[in-house]
């Protein structure tokens, strides 16, 4: 008790309480939270300053005002706090997740996130389709005339085929019930839905990459090598004994790992030796692309003999030769590249996982494109019925066929290797969770979804329910069969470049094939929402000229001639955005060269302070020997210089970490 | 081992908790709970105190290595009161802020606790954090003059508050883990 009271009569406390008063009750609150002192000071601390403020004198208008405010505010922070709790008790997989933070540490944890995240996407899309475009065509009367045989979940065609869960069973017409009830146009439900649904993904994908950069941003610091971060971010979250002390036992590997990598890069390699790691990556560079071209080949050639193939036999399961082809190359192909690292030899570990990581991702997006590029310029243009359905079916095969794939791998890959390795081989036992190649694998599911959303609109109800089904798999695997292991894995910088992929060929690469369809292709004739339109884009034309004759609408007419459909206003954009940018990159290498001036003057003040102490130590001692009295003055002298000098430190030291925090600001 | 009287905590008390600490409404309940199972018989939960020992055997303290550390920075008088394991709890919660978090890191891995991370406390931590036996002199050496050159501005050999702060702002993975789940609900 008298710490606390002398602390608060202490000039410290004193000021402490001075800058509380006038701040508003939030921001009050939120300050004494983040003190670190004990629950009975910030009690006193809190009970001192509501006294002192009742005890101002306030006008009646003011107080009033301020009053109101201060209870509105209150009753707001509640109702937030109350609603986040909610949210998060009705969180899924709370609790399984805090097991798997708490043995597998927070790298393989990510892993797991990121399939809720992505899970939230497909319950989004979902659910906007659902209420748009599926229950409104439910309403109307459907015809099913195939029967329904078991072979159709894997096919996706049959009976499927005129469902809701495909293009062609949509109809184009307006739908209306009742004489003068209220119209719904489908086509235009059908293209703006599904436009929503991508732009709203396109701006929450944004925003959280721009989240994770500014947090994770790869920091260029020169005096960093991560050694410091290694000693002092001790991962507090892990409770099992036993990942504690493989942990323990991690950590001693990467710590001589990170010493001897310091180590080697004073180590000039030979010009002999250069050219032999020089020549090593070419070839093996050269042998990685030639295999993804390879594979892309193979596939396309595949898919136009199958078209063949189909017309010639007719077992309805003949259409699954391709969607097992594609998943095989996905299967075998990156263990394949993962063998690279034999011969290949890479200055850091962390040089080797990125670029894993680019050919794998090359591999999986190539395979994409060459498949979209056959979709689009074969079958669409081919005179086929129904292409925006077979092009569905196709997607949904080669989606199921992936998942199917995975099942098989965790259910039987895993468990075998267990058992095996049990038995026979020990060394095969350690298996250790591979989370790239298993995000890659998410990422190439969600990109089949995005590009199939408009040919197959329940097709984020079909990935959800993979999600959840992969998750609980997953995480029996990963607890029977795999243990903790944390090699050299910057979990927070990984994550942003999932993120970062996620974006980059994923999302953009499934925007512009549903740009190239939209604007290119011609809808068939028969089935679907867009039948008998030259091109899908001319249905939001027609709408925009029915606009044209009604009165009321014609702002909406001109935002779309003067804003969406002028290319002036793009140009002006940009060129805004443009000079923002630089505007923010110049500002950020003003900070940073004023970082590197204040780290020299703190290190210069340092040699100050270390030659004034040792100069004051030396007069401490002669002033025992000699004569006091002429040298208490200089001893004097040297202790106020010293002082001054410790302030000037103290101060710099401050303004670097703030110009540093600004730069690259603490994430939370 | 008994139990606490059997009482509800009060609205006001909760509500109090709540502002004055980053835990939500329920983790406060839960950490109550817990507390009222491990404290003596026959007291009221406020005047209750646990042992050190009893705090570093729960679950989320039992195996980490620097336990009693933490005991020994949130406790008063080598006895937690109720409202020093909330206090523990709300700096290593999720939602608590990252100033807060450092400082108290700080406290923590200053073992001599003479408000400075000298090479002294910096042995100590590694030899915490290796936990085997065939740690080196050379090595224990050479990486305390890696950790040093790499946060220590001033070259006194210590590393200082805003030192140690300076160094954690620069690394993300610190905020996360830094995080200790108490509550088992």
């Amino acid at each position: 008790m008298k710490e606390i009271e002398l602390y608060l009569l202490s000039f410290a406390g004193q000021k402490l309480i001075t800058s509380l008063i006038p701040m508003t009750s939030r921001d009050r609150i939120k300050t004494i939270r983040n003190l670190p002192r004990t629950m009975e000071e910030k009690r006193r601390l809190r009970n001192i300053v509501d006294k002192e403020k009742s005890k101002q004198p306030h006008h009646t208008l003011h107080s009033c005002w301020a009053h109101c405010l201060d209870s509105i505010s209150l009753d707001y922070r509640r109702s937030k706090s109350s609603l986040s709790e909610f949210f998060s008790s009705i969180s899924l997989w709370q609790k399984t997740l805090k097991v798997i933070g708490g043995k597998f540490g927070t790298s393989v944890l990510s892993y797991f996130n990121f399939l809720k995240w992505l899970l939230k996407f497909n319950i989004f899309s979902f659910i906007v389709n659902f209420s748009f475009i599926i229950i409104p065509q439910l309403t109307l009367p459907g015809r099913n005339t195939r029967p329904f045989t078991g072979l159709e979940i894997l096919t996706g065609a049959g009976s499927f085929t005129e469902t809701v869960m495909y293009y062609g069973f949509y109809t184009n017409s307006t739908i209306r019930h009742g004489s003068s009830g209220p119209s719904y146009d489908m086509q235009l439900a059908y293209i703006f839905t599904i436009g929503v649904s991508l732009v709203i993904c396109f701006f929450s994908l944004l925003y959280s990459m721009a989240k994770y950069f500014r947090n994770n941003f790869i920091n260029p610091h020169l005096y960093s090598r991560g050694i410091a971060k290694l000693i002092f971010c001790w991962d507090f979250t892990v409770t099992h004994e036993k990942a504690v002390k493989l942990k323990q036992k991690n950590l001693s590997t990467e710590i001589r790992e990170n010493l001897s990598e310091i180590l080697q890069e004073n180590v000039k390699f030979t010009f002999r030796q250069q050219l032999a790691r020089f020549s090593a990556h070419i070839a093996a560079w050269l042998v990685s692309t030639g295999v993804a071209i390879a594979c892309c080949a193979a596939v396309y050639y595949l898919a136009e003999y199958n078209s063949e193939f189909l017309k010639t036999h007719t077992n309805p399961g003949a259409v699954l030769l391709l969607p097992f082809v594609v998943s095989c190359i996905n299967l075998i192909v990156p263990r394949f590249y993962s063998m690279f690292g034999l011969v290949e030899r890479y200055e850091m570990p962390r040089h080797e996982v990125y670029i894993l990581l680019i050919r794998n991702v090359f591999l999986k997006m190539s395979i994409i494109g060459i498949l979209c590029y056959y979709w689009l310029n074969t079958v669409a243009l081919s005179d086929e019925e129904c292409w925006e359905t077979l092009i569905g079916q196709e997607i949904y095969r080669l989606l199921l066929m992936d998942f199917v794939f995975s099942l098989a791998n965790s259910v039987l890959g895993e468990f075998l290797r267990r058992i095996i390795g049990m038995r026979f081989i020990k060394s095969l036992v350690l298996q250790e969770f591979d989370i790239a190649r298993n995000v890659l694998e998410l990422i190439y599911a969600q990109t089949l979804v995005w590009i199939g959303i408009f040919f197959c609109p329940l097709l984020p109800l079909i990935q959800m329910i993979s999600l959840f089904i992969m998750f609980y798999v997953k995480n029996i695997s990963l607890r029977m069969n795999f243990q903790p292991s944390n090699k050299a894995w910057r979990a927070s910088q990984m994550i942003t470049v999932f993120i970062l992929l996620l974006f980059f060929p994923s999302f953009t690469g499934a925007l512009s094939i549903l740009a190239i369809t939209i604007w290119r292709l011609k809808p068939s004739a028969t089935c679907g929402p867009f039948r008998g339109l030259p091109f899908f884009i001319q249905s939001i034309y027609l709408w925009i000229d029915t606009l044209h004759r009604r009165s009321g609408y014609m702002w909406v007419v001109w935002i779309y001639q003067n804003l969406i459909g002028s290319v002036h206003f793009f140009f002006i954009l940009t060129l805004i955005v443009l000079i923002i940018t630089y505007l923010y990159w110049q500002i950020t290498e003003g900070r940073k060269v004023m970082i590197r001036l204040l780290h020299e003057q703190i290190i210069n003040e340092g040699k100050d302070k270390m030659f004034l102490i040792e100069k004051l130590t030396k007069l401490q001692e002669m002033e025992k020997i000699e004569n006091p009295r002429a040298l208490i003055l200089e001893r004097r002298q040297t202790e106020v210089r010293l002082h001054v000098v410790l302030g000037t430190l103290g101060t710099q030291t401050c303004l670097l970490v703030q110009s540093a925090s600004l730069n690259w600001p603490v994430g939370s | 081992m008994g139990q606490c009287l059997r009482s509800q905590m009060h609205w006001e008390d909760l509500e109090e908790y709540q502002a004055l600490t980053f835990l939500t409404r329920n983790e406060i309940l839960c950490i109550h709970n817990t507390f009222l199972k491990l404290c003596p018989e026959g007291k009221y939960y406020k005047e209750a105190t646990l042992t050190v020992d009893q705090v570093s055997s729960l679950p989320a303290l039992r195996v980490n290595p620097f336990r009693d550390r933490i005991c020994r920075v949130f406790s008063h008088d080598n006895v937690f009161s109720f409202e020093d394991v909330l206090s523990m709890a709300s700096v290593f919660s999720e939602q608590a802020c990252p100033s807060l978090k450092i400082e108290y890191a700080f406290r923590i891995y200053d073992f001599n606790e003479n408000g400075f991370i000298d090479e002294e406390d910096l042995q100590k931590i590694v030899l915490r954090l290796l936990n085997s036996d065939d740690v080196s002199e050379d090595l224990l050496m050479d990486l305390i003059q890696h950790v040093l050159s790499e946060s220590d501005l001033d070259n006194d050999n210590m590393l200082s508050f805003t030192e140690f702060e300076h160094a954690m702002a620069k690394s993300p993975d610190f905020m996360n883990s830094f995080r200790i789940h108490f509550w088992r609900c």
